[in-house]
């Protein structure tokens, strides 16, 4: 444990340490000001800025109070705990009053008194966040970031009270000014990972940033990939995980989408719920989710190969009741499945512009009601109903948005050049998405961790995979930490 | 940042040299040392496996001397003129390589996947494919083949296990039969295959640690070594060594006839091609990248000047391809030049790839003891400091040109489009015959070649259940030979459709009015579900296929005839040795697939007593006494079904052992064995194989044959 540091009676003694606790942490209000009848008592009050409500609190009462006395008055009130606020605290050290700010509390030093008093609020109060529509958990919060930079800040301090959580806040966008956050460990984090980011965001200028998804696609080094090499997330509980991991939170302002770096494929997959579960089931959902992001891309272009290019691999009764069902349908099977894979994504676009109750019931009328009127108008096939409806399950099953997006995009590519050169064309898009993603770098850690490059942590990373391992043997944080400082867990 | 340095992990140096040995040495090395050295081959594959380690020690001793990335070490050792002159060697070596690959590669696509497609459309997207891999240079390719490792080999060994029921251990056997040279020419063949581990050399300045990059080419010969051994004893086990010696890719032909039990696939050969798909590319990757890289090397690229290097290397590696498709396209039109790059390889190649690092290591110990310093200095491409490294990202503006230079590709690969050969049939628009009936050579042409006789549907035969044999079709030896060499080329035709006889094929056929359903559909659930005779004892197209090769078996065909308006086995046919041999009456058929342990249970129904036979364990073995004798020991388990009179266990069982062997005795003296028992001769006797290689058909007439019979009866009521 670190020596404590004592409060001194000297308030520039008292600030410098403060300062330096919270140096980077642009979301904690650090203000001087003097109280008094006379304005001779210099003070410093230190706050997490949304946590604490500067309009209706105790602290204001306060400031008030200490504004209608004397010097003196105002010591025997601090010495006398006669502040006119139930529930004061006194802390005699430094690192206390750090831990008082980051329960979400004022905290005030007056020069001359050697303690921090904690003035009591409401801390981290519910901020009106909202919960998230998508990355929705079984198990855990469902809070979702909003629209504020700093409230998106709080709602990640709020979950990792530490001093070394830091903020530092840019600025984006020439005529917007719009306030960036780079939410992040100290002692965790890859300096070069930050200076990375830095550099990039440095590498332009635009006119405004509406929303986290500008910075990501002008920052991103593959910018043709279908893949994001940052990960989003709404959910703080899922931005603190992997604040904690090493990796950089960047929120912009006006946006609840913020962007996590570096990113890998596994990273995409995990969901927050799956440390909140037994290791069972959340290894089994893991799975499912590999699987659902495989066929989510090749089932469609598989059912074309076999159906068109090799037969013998279906069982005898099966080939012909799909052959039976194609009976009568006017088109080959490939505008068949393309087809029906624009009708289910024009669906899908239409349910996602209209509001929520019509969206849902878009899905509902046109899943329901135009595919059996396409199959009975001999339009479409069955079949071709299943293998799309099993495509749009896989890719709804991949618990990221845009990660989803590059399977679904890829989809397409898969239907070509299966209906094109059948097994041999899926092989060949197999190994060209493959090459893609080997090569394929998120603030150079590579994509495809822990599949490759293990080794790189000692194949620590590979407890936390496909199948994630009991929790008491998750002890080490991922690749993204810094060297050395990656034990998150030991037993005592 | 992390991992942007070229360095390759010890996992990813041994699953890239696993994929280099296992690509084209799985596919070639069981037809050649079956070839060779038949049922001696896996020794072939134990000195080939064994010379490589040797092998890697001479090439660890040149590695541990290396400081300098591998041609710049050749020059420095052997000069700049002697240097080059092996590079150049080298590149020779890895663009024939590769063009071999290639067009092996190609031609197992069209053969395997899509056989009415062009060979120059495939060979051209292998070949752009490839490109788009080695430009992503070594990191990625090993990224690519690290992960995909136990996705190819998981299956690959399901399959390999699930081919273990169908080996036939007769078929390893007589050992240490094939001469010392066949043998030794196995084994250098092997280590031909194998010799890809000279490419550590090339790995060196890829690892960081030799310790690691040799452990790891140690551990990938090992295992390549095991996979081979496995793999040869499995297909020998399975087709036969004098049949697997005349096919073309075995281990792909087993593909298409291993089930997975339980399995929803008919066929997974489709899916398992895989592993040759992504082994292959690997070898052709890596050739390219070695020979481009050489060749980027001795066009002076390699000489520290950083600019255009990227560039520069990408244009070694689009000439180096463009010299593998020009070879491919060679050794696709003319396939003497196959042969002479085969001889190039045997005489030159692997001659060459050894030579050059013993007269290193001469070099090594020559100049070793007067060293007083290092004379060449200490030049290290760069120490792996994985998460440490100072931040070297591109500049968006590298990347945007990067990126467009890849946006240019899409335009080449557009042209292929149009060389697309055909459009495959929709699956309404093809019809799936179960069963193929046959009364003669010209009938069967007819039928094959006629499609009219399904209307306007394209005939896709990957469903056939049956093949109905006209007995007339069937004893014409000439024609069936024809039509067997015929049917085998026909790689669509599964090898495991059963072949059933019957006096008119065609009346057969008629027969499915009465059954509602087609005959092939049902003589396959009768063979498969109803009879209690194992499947595997029924003749396939692909045991007929072997049977031409190997001549050691007796089959027994099922013959069809009408019963009740449907069709039934009413007795079965002999096949003996890859011809015809007569009728065999139902009871005979029946004795003989329990003799070989093909039936699980038989019921015999003697004067005395019903009764039930069941877990046969029985063993057959010779003796030469007077006569030369066939002993056929049963054991099994036994249960009275129903007692005419009573009568003593062990009369029941000498009744029993009398029954079967005169029905055995009658069999033989039609020069029928229904011990299937010559094959076993390799194992067990010698010298009476060596007798009547030559002449098998004086076997079943020198013979004798006794059954002994102990029966461990059930006691349960």
């Amino acid at each position: 444990m670190a020596d404590k540091t004592p409060i001194s009676r000297q308030l520039s003694d008292n600030i410098a340490h403060m300062e330096e606790l919270f140096c980077v942490c642009d979301d904690i209000k650090k203000k001087q000001m003097n109280l008094g009848r006379d304005r001779d008592v210099a003070c410093y009050l230190t706050f997490i800025e949304v946590a604490v409500d500067m309009g209706n609190s105790a602290l204001l009462e306060l400031l008030k109070y200490f504004r209608g006395l004397s010097r003196k008055e105002i010591y025997e009130a601090l010495e006398q705990n006669a502040l006119g606020v139930s529930d004061a605290t006194y802390f005699e050290t430094i690192q206390e009053a750090g831990d008082g700010l980051l329960t979400g509390e004022a905290i005030l030093f007056v020069d001359g008194f050697d303690k921090a008093v904690k003035i009591p609020d409401d801390g981290y109060p519910n901020m009106g966040v909202s919960e998230t529509d998508s990355e929705k958990v079984v198990r855990g919060s469902n809070e979702g970031f909003t629209a504020s930079v700093k409230q998106n800040a709080a709602l990640i301090r709020r979950r990792i009270r530490s001093p070394k959580v830091k903020v530092k806040q840019l600025k984006e966008g020439v005529r917007s000014n719009t306030n960036i956050y780079l939410v992040y460990m100290e002692d965790l984090v890859y300096p070069g990972v930050l200076e990375e980011i830095e550099r990039r965001m440095d590498g332009f200028e635009i006119d405004g940033v509406p929303d986290s998804g500008i910075i990501e696609q002008l920052t991103e080094e593959k910018w043709y990939s279908p893949f994001p090499q940052f990960q989003t997330t709404q959910r703080p509980d899922r931005a603190a995980m992997s604040v904690l991991e090493g990796r950089v939170v960047l929120i912009s302002d006006n946006s609840p989408v913020a962007l996590m770096l570096p990113t890998d494929y596994n990273s995409f997959i995990r969901t927050s719920d799956d440390y909140y579960s037994r290791w069972e089931i959340a290894s089994f959902a893991r799975l499912l989710r590999y699987v659902a992001s495989f066929f989510a891309m090749t089932l469609p272009g598989l059912y074309l190969a076999v159906t068109n290019f090799h037969t013998q691999i279906l069982p005898t009764t099966l080939l012909l009741s799909f052959a039976d069902a194609r009976a009568g349908v006017p088109f080959p099977a490939v505008i068949e499945v393309l087809i029906m894979e624009l009708s289910f994504e024009l669906l899908r676009e239409a349910g996602v512009r209209l509001p929520g109750v019509m969206g849902n019931t878009i899905g509902i009328v046109g899943g329901l009601i135009i595919g059996q009127a396409a199959v009975e108008a001999n339009l479409v096939s069955p079949i071709v109903v299943i293998v799309i409806a099993f495509t749009a399950l896989c890719s709804f099953a991949i618990p990221n948005e845009e990660f989803a997006t590059a399977f679904r995009l890829l989809k397409f590519f898969f239907i070509g050049v299966c209906a094109w050169l059948g097994f041999f064309g899926m092989l060949s898009g197999l190994l060209a998405v493959l090459i893609h993603l080997a090569n394929l770098k998120s603030f150079g850690i590579p994509y495809l961790m822990p599949f490759v490059g293990a080794d790189i942590n000692d194949y620590e990373d590979e407890r936390d995979f496909i199948w994630r391992q009991p929790l008491r043997k998750l002890r080490r944080r991922p690749v993204y930490t810094r060297r050395h400082r990656r034990t998150k867990l030991t037993f005592k | 940042m992390f991992s942007n340095n070229k360095y390759i992990s010890g996992r990813q140096a041994f699953r890239l040299l696993t994929y280099d040995f296992l690509g084209l040495g799985t596919l070639l090395v069981p037809t050649v040392l079956a070839g060779l050295a038949e049922r001696d081959g896996i020794f072939g594959i134990l000195l080939g496996a064994a010379g490589i380690l040797i092998f890697l020690k001479l090439l660890g001793y040149i590695v541990r001397d290396m400081d300098v990335d591998y041609m710049v070490y050749l020059k420095r050792r052997l000069g700049t003129f002697a240097g080059s002159a092996v590079l150049t060697g080298y590149l020779i070596y890895f663009v024939l390589i590769a063009g071999y690959t290639a067009y092996l590669f190609s031609g197992i696509v069209l053969e395997n996947l899509l056989r009415e497609e062009s060979y120059f459309l495939v060979l051209a997207l292998l070949v752009f494919l490839t490109a788009y891999g080695v430009w992503g240079g070594i990191e990625g390719r090993a990224r690519a083949y690290e992960i995909l490792f136990w996705f190819l080999m998981a299956p690959l060994f399901l399959m390999l296990l699930s081919s273990l029921n169908e080996i036939e251990t007769d078929y390893w056997t007589p050992v240490f039969f094939a001469g010392f040279t066949d043998v030794l020419s196995g084994g250098y063949y092997v280590f031909q295959c194998l010799s890809l581990v000279f490419l550590v050399l090339f790995l060196k300045s890829y690892v960081e640690k030799t310790k690691t990059l040799l452990a790891a080419a140690r551990r990938a010969v090992v295992f390549a070594g095991c996979i081979h051994a496995v793999l040869y004893l499995i297909l020998l086990g399975i087709f036969g060594a004098a049949a697997l010696g005349t096919m073309k890719f075995p281990a792909i032909t087993l593909m298409s006839t291993v089930k997975i039990s339980g399995g929803f696939l008919k066929r997974a050969d489709a899916f398992m091609f895989a592993v040759w798909f992504f082994t292959l590319y690997a070898l052709l990757g890596s050739t390219t990248f070695y020979g481009s890289s050489i060749l980027f090397h001795l066009v002076g690229g390699g000489r520290g000047k950083n600019t255009g290097k990227e560039k520069g290397e990408r244009i070694s590696a689009v000439v180096v391809l463009a010299a593998v498709l020009v070879l491919a396209g060679t050794f696709y039109r003319n396939q003497s030049f196959c042969r002479l790059y085969e001889r190039f390889l045997w005489y030159v190649g692997t001659p060459f790839l050894v030579l050059v690092p013993v007269v290193l290591a001469a070099l090594i110990a020559w100049k070793r003891p007067g060293e007083k310093q290092n004379p060449y200095g200490r030049i290290r491409a760069g120490k792996r400091t994985a998460g440490e490294e100072k931040t070297t990202g591109t500049t968006s503006a590298d990347a945007v040109r990067h990126s467009r230079k890849k946006m240019y590709l899409l335009p080449m690969v557009l042209p292929f489009v149009l060389i697309s050969g055909c459009t495959p049939a929709e699956l309404e628009d093809r019809s799936f015959p179960v069963e193929i009936a046959v009364d003669g050579m010209e009938r069967f042409d007819a039928q094959w070649l006629d499609a009219s006789k399904e209307g306007n549907r394209v005939i896709d035969y990957s469903h056939l259940k049956v093949f109905i044999i006209g007995r007339e079709f069937l004893t014409d030896a000439d024609e069936m030979e024809e039509f067997l060499d015929l049917l085998e080329k026909k790689s669509d035709v599964p090898r495991n459709t059963y072949v059933v006889a019957a006096d008119s094929a065609a009346d057969v056929m008629e027969l499915s009015e009465g059954i509602g359903e087609s005959v092939g559909n049902y003589l396959e659930e009768l063979l498969e579900n109803v009879s209690e005779v194992d499947k595997r004892a029924f003749p396939t197209l692909g045991m007929l296929y072997q049977e031409q090769e190997n001549r050691t078996e007796t089959l027994f065909i099922p013959y069809i005839k009408e019963a009740d308006q449907k069709p039934a086995v009413e007795h079965y046919f002999a096949w003996r040795r890859g011809e015809a041999a007569g009728d065999v009456d139902h009871a005979a058929a029946l004795l003989s697939f329990f003799t070989q342990n093909k039936m699980e249970s038989y019921t015999l129904m003697s004067d005395s007593a019903d009764v039930r036979l069941f877990s046969p364990h029985n063993t057959v073995s010779f003796s030469e006494g007077d006569a030369r004798e066939i002993i056929v020991e049963v054991r099994c388990t036994g249960e009275i079904l129903y007692e005419h009179e009573e009568t003593g266990k062990s009369d029941l069982e000498r009744q029993i052992e009398a029954y079967m062997n005169e029905t055995a005795r009658k069999m033989l003296a039609q020069g029928i064995d229904v011990a299937d028992s010559y094959r076993k001769l390799g194992g067990q006797k010698r010298e009476w194989y060596v007798e009547y290689r030559d002449d098998p058909a004086e076997y079943e007439a020198d013979m004798q044959i006794t059954y002994h019979v102990n029966i461990m009866w059930s006691t349960m009521e």
